[in-house]
């Protein structure tokens, strides 16, 4: 059930790892559909199973649209989650299907560091996922 | 007093939990569809991937809550989630199904303790397309996994038959509380 050609996974996936490579504080960075199946990933240690974490970062895009939406602030582009051991930041990539990245940081990672990379990332992603069609 | 009562709407990827929830609810549904890619699960185009919500005014005041939970097992963590304190649990059988016993199974056996605390109810839809299987069976799967749940015949579409199954379950709730208060009351046993 692939939704990407093998050609466009691997070529997403170097993006990833360059992701995790210019930034390492990142820990993981995990593609998923909005529909909560995973696409591909990259992590640089032991992380969560990624496709329990894809269904799951689709639940909180889903609820964060929600919520925007009942604030009448727009569509959410992205959400953080600090913990006492990481970060979690999830952000919407505006592509059809629609998918979105959960980048893994650890606790100590420069907040804005993640969040311009990232979304530097997600540029990436749309132009290759674009280039493919 | 009046009451807020949280009820969960849960049932297979298709089975009509956002269908039935929009059905009754009044103003305005929360609702988390996204578009299904898994067209080999089920052939419809949007599918609920956190919760669908929305409330229901009774006569007496109290308000039920009603919170649709996605199908799909990937989402189990979901149904936890969702599951904490609530009083009552609607099941939605798709009879159309390969096998709506295991379907019935599976969802009795992720929410038995939900149910047992308190109460549940299974709604079975589009049994008019079935003619091997009734929903006697599935009151019959209940009663071996040692539940008494009432299994009802019915379109999620028509309000009527939504309001039925939540009216079954209120009542269940109902006598739920009148035998803990019974329980936790030594007076009220011997008047």
């Amino acid at each position: 059930m692939s939704r990407f050609s093998a050609v466009v996974i691997k070529a997403i996936e170097q993006k990833l790892h360059a992701l995790l490579g210019v930034v390492p504080a990142i820990t993981g960075a995990f593609l998923a559909t909005d529909d909560g199946f995973e696409i591909t990933h990259a992590v640089s240690g032991r992380e969560a199973d990624p496709a329990r974490l894809a269904a799951m970062c689709s639940s909180m895009v889903a609820l964060s649209h929600a919520l925007v939406q009942e604030s009448e602030i727009g569509d959410p582009e992205n959400l953080l989650i600090e913990a006492a051991r990481g970060k979690i930041l999830l952000l919407a990539i505006a592509v059809e299907p629609r998918l979105s990245l959960a980048v893994i940081a650890k606790p100590n990672a420069t907040l804005g560091q993640v969040l311009v990379f990232s979304k530097q990332c997600v540029g990436q992603i749309q132009g290759v996922i674009e280039l493919s069609r | 007093m009046s009451r807020e009562i949280k009820i969960i709407i849960t049932g297979v990827m298709g089975a009509g939990k956002t269908t039935a929830i929009e059905a009754v609810c009044e103003g305005g549904m929360v609702k988390t569809e996204a578009h299904n890619s898994d067209r080999v699960q089920h052939s419809k185009t949007q599918t609920t991937v956190a919760l669908d919500y929305g409330e229901v005014q009774l006569e007496g005041g109290d308000r039920l809550r009603l919170y649709g939970t996605p199908g799909q097992g990937r989402f189990n963590f979901m149904w936890q989630i969702l599951g904490k304190g609530a009083l009552g649990v609607v099941i939605l059988i798709d009879m159309t199904r390969p096998d709506p016993r295991a379907d019935l199974r599976s969802y009795l056996t992720d929410f038995s303790e939900i149910i047992s605390q308190s109460s549940g109810v299974i709604g079975a839809g589009r049994c008019a397309e079935r003619d091997d299987m009734t929903t006697a069976e599935l009151a019959s799967l209940c009663a071996e996994m040692g539940f008494r749940l009432p299994v009802f015949d019915v379109d999620v579409r028509r309000r009527d038959d939504v309001l039925m199954l939540l009216e079954a379950l209120f009542s269940q709730i109902e006598m739920s509380s009148i035998l803990q208060t019974w329980d936790n009351d030594p007076l009220e046993k011997t008047l």
